[in-house]
């Protein structure tokens, strides 16, 4: 078991027998996650970025972990790392939708920089060119998309890309071989990248 | 290549060999790489297709670790100590991690002398500037030479990350030491808070405070001596300069067990009696295994530090004598004149109570003081100083009762069993509540600056002892929080309004003060802020969910932070004002609801051609009004906290309002009621450049 899990798992123990600091350091974690993600994300989105802070990204995340943590006891590092994954998606998918879906502020305000007339902003900001979501929309299709992943490889996808973790270190976390989390990855980054072009998965 | 049975474990395999060629940097071809599984390559070329262009979900990660610890975070913890080099020092193991960084184990190349080397994260050193005066603290801190001090002998940077290097200390933290084994035994305590002392004495004798004193850095060697860690490293903490890293925690809000008050207002005003505090505070922890306050929340213990009395050591540990136990509370008094003044003055007084006691002199002189003491005391309890009574109550009462409310339309206070306001007017009592008025100088039309901040000081004062109460025409809507109680007053507001009428007085009203801000140019970033903070609020209709007032307490402490540590008054109230908005979130009130998110208000104002009140830049002070409007339209019946989050959140969010009440007026005085600028020919807030401070 690597140290970090170790360590997780040490505060769920102690998380389940009442220490709430525990689950505090447990957020904490998820939320060091989810920071660096949301800060690249609203970056690349200046209009966005002037009604959102990471920060308040992060107090959202942590009401929400908050939550969960109450209702889901998670027993071991793994849960835990799935939990934390889909919350943290799940905020920022909502971040997304709340600038851009119907009632959204985004929708309402108007950015003399991008468009002096028009109530709806565009859609994307800029041009998709390396096959990465260039848009919130996108993004938040592809973490829908994350979500719809198959288990085993949903499971894989949040420890590499929102625990950023080794494969090795996954490996360990899930109790199978590097080979397996590979063969995982690849599966994984393929159905995601098919789903964001809107491909069909082949027979 | 490894070739397997199946179809599928071939076809991974080629998958891993086509990727380790392009990590090597090659561009492998598919029909090559498939020459011996020919019916595979049409898969293999669409997969290749389709993962070429996935591609920058692999990067994404490397990046994210890059924004926290430069170079140095590219590589995993194992990576990093079997392979990384730093400077002229090898990392050969990590001893451990915290906010200010992480300390490995390393080794000088060419001295083979083994140190502990801290990698500082970049976000620290944010600026050429603070880089300078890491140096200069760092040069400052190498002449430093004593026992108690771990000392520091380089730094430097390596691959973006700042570093420096430490003796490499063979013990424990006290932190942990007091976790695995239990509470010291007195003498040792003492013995190790004596150590401790006489290292800062060295250090403040050159200027060089620490501001983080606590268990975990204070490091006892195997030869028994107490080293202190991380001396003059704290003020590189993340301060309103960086705001970002404000909400971390473990950054700020990591230490504040053991923070004094006043550093919880302004880390950089917090002078050496700040460390006096927070050694009193690891004594506690030492000798109880405890923190001085128990709390769930971070908030929840800030405003403990500030507010609630200092427990007895006594009672906590039976073991400790009574004198260590007034020792302890003068180390720990809230305000930093109460305590000692000097670090030499501790170690005099604790090295004097603490040798044994042989001569007869020294019962006789025992007892002259006693005598002395009892004298001062009778003094105090029958003369008019009504400033200790409470001293006494709440060393007596710690945490169970002596409930207080305050009344926030600043005319009156109502108070239950509360000895600190004995020395108001009496209006009205009601079993134990008690209704007092404030001095009326405090709120008149004509009232000074001055009468107006420590007003506002005031709220803050009574709002640190957990109440909130209010007031409104003939209604008493109050709200009434003390720790772990129930309501009361909003039960006795029948009992309390009559007996107001039977001595003829009102309940008092509430007027509307209108103040208007000058321009605030600096404001509509967090102008922008609050009003998504608002919108926030409606989507969440769970306000009474202890779950969202663990988030709203995190950008609660997170505006307290900001707003105590900043240096420009206008800032100070941007975020403060804020606070003011954060009881509407709390509350959901209508009122708030129909004005502030406009539902009436913004949408005429749109008719009308308006900018919406968050596009105005004058609109600062009227969210500090919004705020107290909230406040005022509390409604009990609907208002049901369910949470000692969210109970300690509004207590908090009321001291905002105070607070922003008094450098409101500390900014503008209010003279007469002043028509706001007018927006027009404002710069709309979509065009503003977003000045951060």
């Amino acid at each position: 078991m690597t140290e970090l899990t170790s360590q997780t798992a040490g505060w769920l123990d102690l998380m389940r027998s009442g220490d709430s600091d525990a689950r505090r350091r447990l957020i904490e974690h998820a939320c060091e996650r989810l920071r660096g993600l949301a800060r690249k994300m609203l970056r690349q989105y200046p209009r966005v970025h002037r009604w959102e802070e990471t920060d308040d990204v992060f107090c959202e995340a942590v009401t929400r972990l908050h939550r969960a943590l109450e209702t889901v006891r998670p027993e071991l590092p793994r849960d835990f790392y799935n939990l934390a994954a889909t919350q943290i998606r799940r905020v920022l998918i909502d971040m997304a939708r709340r600038y851009y879906g119907p009632e959204g502020i985004g929708s309402h305000h108007d950015t003399a920089a991008v468009n002096l007339k028009g109530n709806a902003p565009p859609k994307h900001d800029r041009a998709d060119l390396s096959g990465e979501p260039s848009g919130l929309a996108e993004w938040t299709e592809f973490h829908e998309h994350v979500e719809a992943l198959p288990e085993e490889v949903r499971e894989v996808f949040n420890l590499l890309w929102y625990e950023q973790m080794s494969q090795e270190e996954a490996a360990k976390v899930l109790g199978v071989t590097t080979r397996t989390i590979r063969r995982r990855w690849h599966e994984s980054r393929f159905r995601l990248q098919k789903a964001c072009l809107g491909e069909p998965l082949p027979e | 290549m490894t070739m397997s049975t199946s179809d599928t474990d071939q076809f991974h395999d080629l998958l891993d060999h086509w990727e380790n060629l392009r990590e090597q940097g090659q561009e492998p071809c598919v029909e090559e790489l498939c020459r011996d599984a020919p019916h595979l390559t049409e898969k293999m070329r669409e997969w290749v297709r389709v993962l070429k262009m996935s591609e920058w979900m692999c990067k994404r990660a490397d990046d994210v670790a890059d924004e926290t610890f430069g170079e140095a975070g590219k590589l995993s913890a194992e990576e990093r100590s079997k392979h990384q080099v730093i400077g002229e020092y090898t990392i050969l193991e990590e001893l451990g991690s915290g906010g200010m960084g992480r300390v490995f184990k390393a080794v000088h190349r060419k001295m083979n002398r083994q140190v502990a080397l801290k990698l500082l994260p970049p976000s620290l050193m944010p600026s050429p500037e603070s880089i300078a005066r890491f140096d200069r603290e760092i040069q400052a801190l190498a002449k430093l030479s004593h026992p108690n001090i771990v000392s520091i002998h380089d730094a430097g940077e390596a691959e973006g990350a700042h570093f420096y290097v430490m003796d490499l200390v063979d013990g424990n933290d006290l932190a942990r030491l007091v976790k695995e084994n239990g509470p010291m035994p007195v003498e040792q305590a003492i013995d190790c808070i004596l150590q401790a002392a006489r290292g800062l004495e060295c250090a403040h004798a050159q200027g060089i405070v620490h501001r983080d004193i606590k268990p975990s850095n204070l490091i006892l060697d195997q030869g028994g001596t107490v080293k202190i860690l991380d001396l003059g490293i704290a003020r590189f903490q993340p301060t309103a300069e960086s705001s970002d890293d404000l909400t971390k925690t473990g950054c700020v809000l990591g230490t504040v067990d053991y923070m004094p008050p006043e550093q919880a207002l302004n880390t950089r005003s917090a002078d050496h009696r700040a460390d006096i505090y927070s050694l009193g505070c690891t004594l506690w922890f030492l000798l109880t295994r405890q923190s001085m306050f128990a709390g769930d929340t971070v908030m929840e213990r800030i405003v403990a530090h500030r507010g609630y009395p200092v427990p007895s050591l006594q009672k906590a540990c039976p073991a400790a004598p009574p004198w260590l136990d007034a020792l302890f509370r003068k180390m720990v008094a809230k305000k930093p004149d109460d305590r000692y003044q000097s670090v030499t003055a501790l170690i005099s007084d604790l090295t004097q109570r603490s040798a044994p006691r042989n001569g007869w002199w020294l019962k006789v002189a025992a007892a002259i003081v006693s005598l002395l003491l009892l004298a001062g005391l009778s003094f105090l309890f029958h003369g008019e100083t009504t400033q200790e009574k409470p001293r006494k109550t709440d060393s007596e009462s710690t945490g169970t009762n002596n409930a207080e409310a305050i009344l926030v339309d600043g005319k009156h206070l109502c108070f239950m069993e509360n000895k600190w306001a004995q020395g108001l007017p009496l209006l009205a009592k009601c079993g134990d509540v008690e209704l007092r008025k404030l001095a009326t100088a405090d709120m008149e039309e004509n009232a000074s600056t001055r009468d107006r901040l420590r007003l506002g000081d005031r709220w803050w004062d009574f709002a640190g002892n957990e109440v909130g109460a209010v007031w409104k025409g003939s209604q008493m809507r109050a709200a009434y929080w003390y720790r772990r109680s129930v309501p009361v007053l909003p039960r006795r507001r029948a009992e309390v309004e009559k007996r107001l009428k039977d001595i003829g007085e009102q309940p008092p009203g509430f007027e509307v003060v209108t103040r208007r801000a000058q321009v605030f140019p600096d404001d509509s970033h967090g102008i922008a802020r609050s009003t998504n903070l608002l919108l926030e609020v409606i989507k969440n209709e769970t306000t009474s969910d202890g779950a969202v007032f663990a988030g709203l307490e995190l950008k609660g402490v997170r505006y307290l932070t900001v707003a105590v540590n900043a240096s420009q008054k206008i800032e100070r109230l941007a975020h403060l004002s804020f606070a003011g908005f954060i009881i509407d979130y709390r509350t959901g009130s209508d009122y708030v609801k129909r004005v502030a998110l406009g539902i009436d208000t913004f949408d005429k104002r749109k008719r009308k051609g308006e900018k919406p009140l968050w596009g105005k830049h004058d609109a600062v002070d009227e969210y500090v009004d919004l705020g107290r409007h909230a406040l005022y339209e509390l409604d009990l019946q609907q208002w049901a906290p369910s949470g000692w989050d969210g109970q300690m959140w509004f207590t908090v969010a009321l001291q905002h309002v105070g607070l922003g009440t008094a450098v409101t007026a500390q900014l503008m005085p209010l003279t007469k009621q002043q028509e706001p600028k007018p927006a027009t020919g404002e710069t709309e807030p979509e065009n503003v450049t977003h000045a951060r401070p």
